[in-house]
């Protein structure tokens, strides 16, 4: 699989942030989308039938990401998207609540600066 | 002789009779019943002075004369009784107008009687004193005298049965003296006149002391108790008087029955065999008629002294203001079988003692303003400490402003028969009332210099546990304060936790970013950037990093605190987690040259604790440890002692003050030494540490040899039970 095929979704509210990874993604060769809440995302999902990986904030505007990742997670259509849940929320029983839900990894913002989570992206698709 | 002995005991008797008269007349001298009393004392007065008069005088027409008028005042005499006993001591309507005429002409014309020859006549002296031939009205002068006495005390038995409490007990003095009294003087006086000797005669007369007494007793009363005891003595003294007086008569008139004629040897063999009767007799009437007067007159003799100690027992002990009242009243309640004894603080007490709900329903006071009692007791003019109600009802009698009536109106409303001040050093500190005596018995007066007693040592008692009240009231209101205020700090504490806690939250998105934008310009993501902007770029990067670090310190130090942190649990073995924090630090020591060691020690046992927050301290000592060592050697070491993990990171570097030790793990501390100050730190490093392993029920301390030799910094987790 070649790198450039693959999309990354990112859902972010806070754009400034959001375009940190977006930039550092690209640069490593990712296509990159931005859905800033729920609906959007939804929309984005629904839109983009070539989405090969999301990166799901937790706090949204509209829908919350709990509830978008038990959506796609049921969804026929989206179950099979890996999901890395890209949080500040950091204690157990949040962090138990995304596995329960399917999110393939749980990240925490503040340990992850872009480098990383290239990194941890091209790992990821290295070991698939 | 015998006529001077009798001289003086008329006299005498006269002038007390005429005093308890007047006693009574100066009471209260508008009340019909004391006026009758008065009169009625007169003419007895009158009848003592003629009976004397009729036997010293030696010379007939006028010792007949005071016969005559000795005889003329008894009419007069049962008349006033009659009349006594219809108003005293409440007036009871039984006699109609016209009976009152009849009754009153009956009554003159028996007393006109002795002046005919009807009555008495054929007089003759014999001796000392008169004698007389009886007419032929004399039974039927008799039997009205007699008639009019049982009338009157049949009236007075009858009132007797229909009253209760007080008013009973003073009928019942009349009745008994009187009963008495007239037995004695009706039988010697009537009908033994002529044949007795006229000393033994002079009994009856002198009986009447004995009515005039109790009678004035009863109406006076309260608490003239000397009077009371005098009329027992005497009671008691007549009995054995009779006694002595019928047992010579009967010897003296055997003797002269067996003898036919008195010779001097006879009289005194007589009086020897009544002295020797006498003497083993004596002693035992003497205790039989004590005892009969006791039962009489004292009901159920109080052990004063007995109730003194006990009281001064419970004054003494009891401290709590409710509880020293309690007890007081039921002990009086009890010793001096009372219907009621109650307790009322004045209204100036408040200001001392607050009443807690618990006691207020144990705990009176008297009303602020107009309590009658406690103006009385606190006015400069009050003399007494204590009240009875009997005396106020003659002071309300004589009284203009009205004050003694509301005094009595206070104390019906508080139910008390006597009242009783009772002062502290300064000031009333309340009254007891004490209600009816079961008994029907009054307050006596040894009862009221005992209670005169107690009242002083209960004003003592009561100031002490007022004092004592207030310090508790004190004390809790003083805690309730510190309470308050801690509940406040409490509250203040919280609010900054959480606003610690949201503010650093809320901080973590934008650190993330300026990190994120520092990261991706120092690696050129930004397009090409010279080295000196790569630099730059890596030191923003390095801030932005200690700063988030700091925030999740902040965060788990505000969770600790306001006790949300949930401690993420798990059974792991510490070493590998120590070794996985070392890398982090290598850059930074090879840089100062600092060499680290760790010899791991704890062979794989398993210990529970949070990860991330054991790793955090493991992290902020080792930091420390470098920051502080200028150079040489930073070793951690592990280790089991006993039950408890124990890791210990010591180095070579600034060392530790003593003094500093303990306070190194408080909020906002560092070394005081300027050196360290130099070094930047937030202080908050050492306290988190401490917090961590508080909560993972460990310990945590520091040992340093001193300053520049190097310090230890060690923590110990309980392993898994």
């Amino acid at each position: 699989m070649k790198l450039e095929e693959k999309t990354i979704l990112i859902i972010e509210d806070e754009q400034d942030l959001a375009d940190t990874y977006k930039l550092k993604l690209k640069n490593a060769g990712y296509n990159v989308i931005i859905a800033a809440d729920g609906l959007k995302a939804l929309a984005a999902v629904k839109e983009n039938k070539q989405i090969d990986l999301i990166l799901l904030d937790l706090i949204l505007p509209q829908r919350s990401g709990f509830s978008l990742l038990k959506d796609f997670k049921e969804n026929p259509e989206s179950e099979k998207i890996p999901i890395f849940i890209l949080s500040n929320l950091s204690l157990e029983k949040e962090i138990d609540q995304g596995l329960k839900l399917k999110a393939d990894k749980y990240l925490i913002k503040t340990d992850y600066t872009p480098e990383k989570i290239v990194n941890l992206v091209n790992e990821y698709f290295a070991g698939k | 002789m015998a006529f001077i002995i009798s001289l003086i005991i008329t006299v005498l008797l006269d002038i007390l009779i005429l005093y308890l008269g007047l006693l009574v007349f100066k009471k209260n001298p508008q009340g019909k019943i004391n006026q009758i009393f008065f009169i009625l004392a007169f003419a007895i007065l009158s009848w003592i002075v003629f009976n004397f008069l009729e036997n010293e005088i030696s010379y007939l027409p006028l010792a007949a004369f005071f016969l005559k008028l000795d005889f003329s005042t008894g009419p007069l005499i049962v008349s006033f009784f009659l009349l006594f006993a219809v108003y005293f001591p409440d007036r009871a309507e039984i006699l109609a107008i016209w009976k009152k005429i009849l009754l009153a002409a009956v009554c003159a014309l028996f007393a006109i009687l002795p002046f005919s020859n009807l009555l008495l006549n054929n007089f003759t002296i014999k001796n000392r004193g008169i004698r007389y031939e009886e007419g032929s009205l004399y039974e039927a002068y008799a039997i009205f005298l007699l008639g009019m006495i049982m009338w009157g005390s049949y009236i007075l038995i009858k009132k007797y049965l229909s009253y209760t409490g007080q008013k009973r007990l003073q009928v019942i003095y009349v009745l008994v003296s009187f009963g008495l009294t007239g037995l004695i003087t009706a039988v010697i006086n009537l009908f033994f006149s002529n044949s007795l000797p006229i000393e033994v005669s002079r009994i009856g007369i002198y009986c009447f002391i004995i009515f005039i007494g109790s009678t004035t007793y009863a109406m006076v009363r309260h608490h003239l108790m000397d009077i009371r005891v005098i009329i027992q003595k005497s009671l008691v003294f007549t009995f054995l008087l009779v006694i002595i007086s019928v047992l010579y008569a009967l010897i003296v008139f055997s003797v002269n029955f067996i003898a036919k004629g008195l010779s001097l040897n006879w009289l005194i063999f007589s009086a020897a065999l009544t002295v020797i009767i006498l003497s083993f007799t004596l002693p035992v009437l003497e205790k039989k008629f004590t005892k009969l007067t006791d039962k009489i007159f004292f009901k159920a003799p109080i052990d004063y002294k007995e109730a003194l100690k006990t009281l001064s027992y419970i004054f003494a002990t009891e401290i709590k203001l409710p509880e020293l009242v309690k007890k007081t009243r039921q002990f009086l309640q009890k010793t001096f079988k009372i219907d009621l004894v109650s307790f009322y603080f004045s209204a100036s007490i408040k200001k001392y003692y607050r009443i807690s709900s618990a006691d207020k329903n144990k705990i009176y006071f008297l009303p602020a303003k107009g309590s009658y009692l406690a103006k009385y007791f606190t006015s400069q003019s009050s003399v007494s400490k204590i009240i009875a109600r009997d005396d106020l009802e003659w002071q309300a009698a004589a009284d203009k402003t009205k004050i003694a009536r509301k005094m009595i109106l206070e104390m019906d409303a508080l139910k008390g028969d006597l009242v009783i001040a009772i002062f502290g050093q300064k000031e009333l500190l309340g009254i007891i009332c004490l209600g009816h005596k079961l008994d029907d018995n009054p307050y006596f007066s040894q009862d009221i210099e005992w209670f005169d007693i107690i009242a002083k040592q209960l004003g003592l008692a009561l100031e002490t546990s007022l004092l004592y009240e207030n310090l508790e009231d004190l004390v809790a209101e003083r805690t309730e304060q510190l309470k308050q205020a801690n509940q406040k700090l409490k509250q203040i504490s919280a609010a900054k936790s959480e606003f610690v806690s949201v503010a650093s939250h809320q901080l973590k998105t934008p650190l993330s970013v300026i990190r994120n934008i520092f990261s991706l310009l120092k690696d050129g993501d930004l397009g090409k950037v010279t080295a000196k902007q790569s630099d730059y770029g890596q030191r923003g990067f390095k801030q932005s990093e200690k700063l988030i670090k700091l925030v999740k310190m902040l965060l788990n130090i505000s969770r600790i605190e306001t006790g949300r942190l949930n401690l993420e649990l798990s059974k792991s073995n510490l070493d590998p987690i120590i070794k996985e924090h070392l890398p982090m630090f290598e850059t930074l020591a090879k840089q100062k040259k600092i060499q680290i060691q760790f010899s791991p020690g704890l062979d794989n046992r398993l210990f529970n604790f949070d990860k991330n927050l054991i790793g955090e301290v493991i992290d902020n000592l080792l930091d420390n440890a470098i920051k502080y060592t200028p150079q040489g050697k930073i070793i951690i070491k592990s280790q089991k002692i006993g039950k408890l993990a124990r890791v210990s990171i010591s180095d070579t570097g600034l060392g530790i003050k003593p003094d500093n030790l303990k306070e190194l793990f408080q909020r906002f501390i560092r070394g005081s030494d300027k050196k360290k100050i130099a070094i930047a730190g937030t202080g908050l490093g050492l306290y988190f540490c401490r917090r961590v392993i508080e909560v993972h029920n460990g310990k945590i301390w520091a040992e340093s040899p001193g300053l520049d030799k190097g310090a230890v910094f060690i923590f110990e987790l309980p392993m898994i039970k």
